[in-house]
């Protein structure tokens, strides 16, 4: 008699079932394999043991529809009409991008390390800053690049580089003239005055220790010097300039993704039998902690995360937008964080914040899942007041928008945004909550692309370069995809990280996007915008005006912008603000709520042009330099 | 003798003579050498498959009627190792389609016979891509003699490839009570251990499913699983146009509509989700089971009062869910309930911390040789303490019996099944 076989043994199965990639037929074929031994003694000898099972009524298969003839099952049921996934993408959109890097001086081109190797690092690419390093009242741009690995190796990379935006649209090297041409591997990038000079410095987050680059203010740069505190020696990644005590120097908060090492790439992820390796899951890297660097004002940066009550090491750091989140005129922090929760400390005025990652519903999906944070914004979407938060994911997850409630909740909303099918397909990086047609409703945007550039070969349907993806708010906060918003929106890319500014100064809001081992795209908007104004604030003695926020008092709304540091993935934005106000035009007054307190307003501002609002003018003025619209 | 005579008796001659001829050689064919069964075991053992195969056959042609060769050929078909290269599958599937014929010409002795005659025949409708077919057939197994652990095991990896985590996590709790094996009664254990461990990825779970529904349309429970796969793996339109066909096809099976509805929740397609809910057929409408849909769609609205109530009938229907037991904590706070959502949250917290222990934990189980050795007692309880942080009550009682089984006075074990044994009274 056949032999009861004792029952597979689950190491076999556990392969088969693992987040390895796995084929039908391999499926099938290995099931065998993993049966009893197929030469085992037919002969019985098992013992019988008494015992029944409660199981379900088994039953065939069941007929064919087709075979069953009219009227099929006990009722009918006319279920409502799937959306055409969802309502077509509107194909008449106001918003539009041109490519216009072909001409611009940009010759950038970005290093990723990427090798048969697969070392993990190499597979989160690196960030841009937009900023007027030369005070001429344009924004310039620097690109950040990594490099091979491992560090000693020699390498392709061009390193970091620097261009002077010499208007219409064409900018100039000059990373050597400035001395900022770090050779390295370099994720984020910040821009902020950390020595209170009032000239832009540039932080660079690193794998490896970090550097910070402080302007002298005639075009070039020096190094600040080893052991200022400031050149944490970690994997870094992205980084937020904030001054969360109010003393009126520049601090930052640096994310970190974990603890990695040349001896954990032994470990191979993909499919060995092919020969087709991949990178590993972010699982497979052990959490660290990130920091947050109190300026001492001397030069010299010191760990104050314990201190203010933030030291997590829980976290897979990648973006981080600093902004007061729950209206106290306060700089909160929100980091997104790869398969870990995401991080909300909100700033308590003290030196200290509160953790509120997990009590304010922002750090998981609204089912409570962990997802792959990688970039992040902050903004009002609804035009209640309250900003909302958007966090970019992996492919298979949707994009997350964290509507605030008030109190320090918020809420997963992304299935009622609209924006949960469009963007499950790819993988997102950079991201913004910004007005790009400038009706006065910030729209949406996620720069996307792949980790792996060989899954077709294992099978799978998951290209490498994919498209970005452009949102049009309706009005309330919900979206809609937009259909043609531009060549660039039209191709697929491996993007990464991405700035967003007024490039050429006529009033709406460009795009600079850093791609995988390609040049960058430099995006300007063409879009039929509305009429616009744009505040500098001016806080004093150079302090910095993140954590407070702009609102415009026009046409019986209020139009809140909130003054942000970091934001997006790895990356420094304009920071000056841009408000749409759509066909309104008017404005009644424009009010400047600086962090920490206190008011500045400017009354009825001329639209379409620039406005500097001091902190130190304390009477209601209509000032602003001469912008051209 | 006249000549009618002659040949009359001539013809009874060669009529009688081809009777005996005929029995002869019935009897020569009963009893005429044919090739040893041990021969071919032993050709099987020595990898040399092919020749076990054709002595099989030849065994065969001896004796065409023997049960016991039919169900060895029949063996001997589906556990040989797999094919490989180019016509792989269609061999494969050859395979399965002459074993089923064997199995076809087994006349069963007894019940153990007639179990693995099932386990055989699921596992040739299995390579077949007849997934209902095989449920069925391992189904009957089990009710013939549940002693047939690999059609359990079997059943316990397809629920776990078609999501249907309710009905593995029940069969191998079921199993596990029943099994003589002390080492396969853990391993049963372990199993769901492992499940939650290794997730699958959604496009596995395509792959999987997509040549089974191309190939048998009206496996349900195949079109769920691919339906729901497809829409995790960004590929939405399809999979709840599949789903969406399910429940056209099966109106009255609470599956169809709870996949259906699960797929519009995963994709985002709220509003789409609570049209649908108003066509829920009253039986099924009013089904705790559902009450997780009617919570979620109040949720999107915002009504977190109704949320409350429909995530409190659908977390008593199954409080091993971590997923319903957050949203219940969101809905209270964010109603301002906050004493009980702290409550909550506390759980849940512990429940992904859980969560991020298990993949080591099982790891660690899994490399033991002897998972009956009682000196694994303190691995049992980390187990079931993983188990209970993790929502799953029932698993963690189970561990704990193992624990009291090895030592019947342990305190701890005492009391959490004391503790707990209430909280899953009713559950399926």
């Amino acid at each position: 008699m056949p032999t009861m076989h004792r029952s597979p043994r689950p190491p076999c199965r556990a392969w088969l079932r693992s987040r390895a990639i796995v084929s039908a037929v391999a499926l099938l074929v290995l099931g065998p394999a993993c049966s009893p031994d197929p030469s085992s003694d037919l002969s019985s000898s098992s013992t019988v043991a008494d015992g029944s099972l409660d199981l379900p009524a088994a039953t065939g298969p069941r007929p064919h529809p087709a075979a069953l003839g009219s009227g099929m099952g006990s009722m009918a049921v006319d279920l409502p009409e799937l959306p055409e996934f969802e309502p077509p993408p509107e194909q008449s959109s106001t918003i539009r991008f041109r490519d216009a890097t072909d001409g611009s001086g940009i010759d950038f081109e970005h290093r990723s390390g990427n090798s048969p190797e697969k070392y993990f690092p190499t597979a989160n690419g690196s960030g841009v800053a937009l900023l007027d390093f030369d005070g001429d009242g344009r924004l310039d741009v620097y690109f950040a690049t990594t490099r091979e690995l491992p560090l000693d190796a020699p390498s392709s990379s061009k390193g970091n580089r620097l261009y002077r935006n010499l208007g219409g649209g064409r900018f100039e090297d000059v990373t050597e003239s400035a001395g900022v041409g770090y050779h390295g591997f370099n994720h984020g990038v910040c821009s902020g005055d950390f020595d209170g000079d009032g000239t832009p410095d540039l932080y660079l987050a690193n794998f490896g220790p970090n550097v910070l680059y402080l302007n002298n203010g005639d075009g070039t740069f020096r190094a600040s010097p080893a052991g200022s505190g400031a050149d944490l020696d970690a994997w870094s990644s992205g980084a937020s300039p904030i001054d969360f005590d109010g003393d009126g120097l520049l601090d930052l908060y640096v994310t970190c993704y974990g603890r990695w090492t040349e001896a954990d790439a032994e470990r191979y992820c993909g499919d060995r039998a092919l020969g087709v390796r991949t990178y590993c899951s972010p699982l497979s890297i052990s959490p660290s902690r990130d920091f947050l660097l109190r300026n001492r004002g001397d030069g010299t940066f010191e760990d104050a995360s314990e201190s203010a009550g933030i030291l997590r090491d829980d976290g897979r750091g990648l973006g981080v937008v600093a902004a007061d989140l729950n209206g106290d005129d306060l700089p909160d922090l929100y980091v997104a964080n790869d398969l870990c929760p995401n991080f909300l400390f909100l700033n308590r005025g003290d030196g200290t914040f509160e953790d509120a990652s997990e009590l304010s519903g922002a750090s998981r999906s609204e089912s409570g899942f962990d997802q792959a944070g990688m970039g992040v914004d902050a903004e009002d979407v609804t035009g209640d007041g309250l900003p909302e938060l958007l966090v970019t994911n992996f492919r298979g997850d949707y994009n997350t928008l964290y509507r605030n409630l008030g109190r320090a909740i918020f809420h997963d909303v992304s299935a009622w945004a609209g924006i949960v099918n469009d963007s499950m397909p790819e993988v997102g990086w950079a991201c913004a909550l910004a007005d790009f047609d400038n009706d006065s409703w910030p729209d949406m945007v996620a720069f996307n692309g792949h980790v792996d550039d060989n899954l077709p070969l294992l099978g799978q349907d998951a290209p490498y370069a994919e498209p970005a993806k452009l949102w049009r708010n309706l009005g309330d906060g919900r979206y809609r995809l937009v259909g043609d918003a531009g060549p660039f929106f039209a191709g697929a890319h491996a993007c990464r990280g991405a700035a967003f500014g007024d490039l050429d100064d006529d009033g709406d809001l460009d795009i600079v996007v850093s791609r995988m081992d390609s040049p960058p795209a430099l995006l300007l908007n063409e879009s039929e915008g509305g009429n616009w104004i744009r505040i500098e604030p001016v806080p004093s003695g150079h302090r910095s005006a993140i954590g407070g926020s702009v609102e415009v008092h026009a046409g019986g709304r209020v139009i809140r912008r909130l003054i942000k540091g970091g934001g997006s993935y790895l990356s420094s934005s304009d920071p000056r603000i841009l408000v749409g106000l759509g066909d309104l035009d008017r404005v009644d007054r424009v009010v400047v709520r600086w962090p920490g307190g206190g008011r500045s307003e400017l009354l009825e501002p001329e639209l379409g042009r620039s406005h500097r609002v001091p902190q130190d003018d304390p009477t209601p003025v209509v000032a602003g330099e001469e912008r051209a619209g | 003798m006249s000549r009618r005579s002659t040949l009359s008796l001539i013809g009874s001659a060669l009529g009688w003579t081809a009777l005996a001829a005929g029995i002869s050689w019935a009897g020569w064919m009963m009893i005429r050498p044919a090739p040893s069964l041990d021969e071919a075991d032993a050709l099987a053992s020595a990898g040399r498959f092919d020749e076990a195969e054709a002595l099989l056959e030849a065994h065969l042609r001896a004796r065409p009627s023997s049960s016991e060769a039919h169900l060895r050929a029949a063996q001997l078909l589906l556990y040989r190792p797999a094919p490989e290269g180019d016509g792989a599958e269609a061999l494969l599937e050859a395979r399965a389609d002459r074993a089923a014929e064997h199995l076809d010409r087994v006349r069963p002795a007894d019940d153990r016979t007639a179990a693995l005659v099932q386990l055989y025949r699921g596992k040739a409708d299995y390579f077949r891509y007849n997934t209902q077919a095989a449920e069925a057939s391992w189904l009957e197994a089990l009710r013939i003699d549940p002693r047939v652990p690999e059609a359990g095991w079997a059943l316990l990896d397809l629920y776990y490839l078609q999501g249907r985590t309710r009905e593995g996590r029940r069969l191998a709790l079921q199993l596990h009570q029943v099994e003589p094996d002390p080492i396969d009664r853990v391993q049963l254990l372990l199993e769901l251990v492992r499940q939650d461990a290794m997730p699958l990825a959604p496009g596995a779970v395509v792959s999987q499913f997509e040549p089974v529904v191309r190939r048998h349309p009206d496996d349900l429970h195949a079109a769920l699983a691919l339906g729901l796969g497809l829409v995790r793996d960004s590929r939405a339109p399809e999979g709840l146009s599949l789903l969406r066909d399910e429940v056209r096809r099966h109106p009255d099976d609470p599956d169809s509509w709870d996949a259906l509805l699960t797929g519009l929740d995963d994709s985002g397609e709220i509003d789409l989700m609570a049209r649908t809910i108003e066509l829920l057929p009253p039986p099924i409408a009013g089904s705790p089971r559902f009450a997780r849909h009617f919570g979620r769609v109040a949720q999107e609205l915002g009504d977190w009062e109704s949320a409350i109530a429909s995530y409190r009938v659908a977390v008593g229907a199954d409080p091993e869910d971590p997923r319903l037991l957050y949203r219940l904590a969101r809905a209270l706070r964010n109603a301002g309930q906050l004493d009980e959502a702290s409550r909550l949250d506390a759980r849940i917290e512990a429940a992904e911390q859980a969560r991020d222990e298990v993949r080591a934990l099982y790891d660690e189980a899994n490399a033991v040789s002897d998972l009956a050795d009682p000196s694994l007692v303190p691995l049992y309880r980390r187990i079931a303490d993983q188990r209970e942080r993790f929502l799953r009550l029932r698993e963690a009682i189970a561990w704990h019996r193992l624990i009291l089984e090895a030592s019947p006075e342990d305190p701890e074990s005492l009391a959490a099944v004391s503790r707990l044994s209430p909280l899953v009274e009713g559950l399926e």
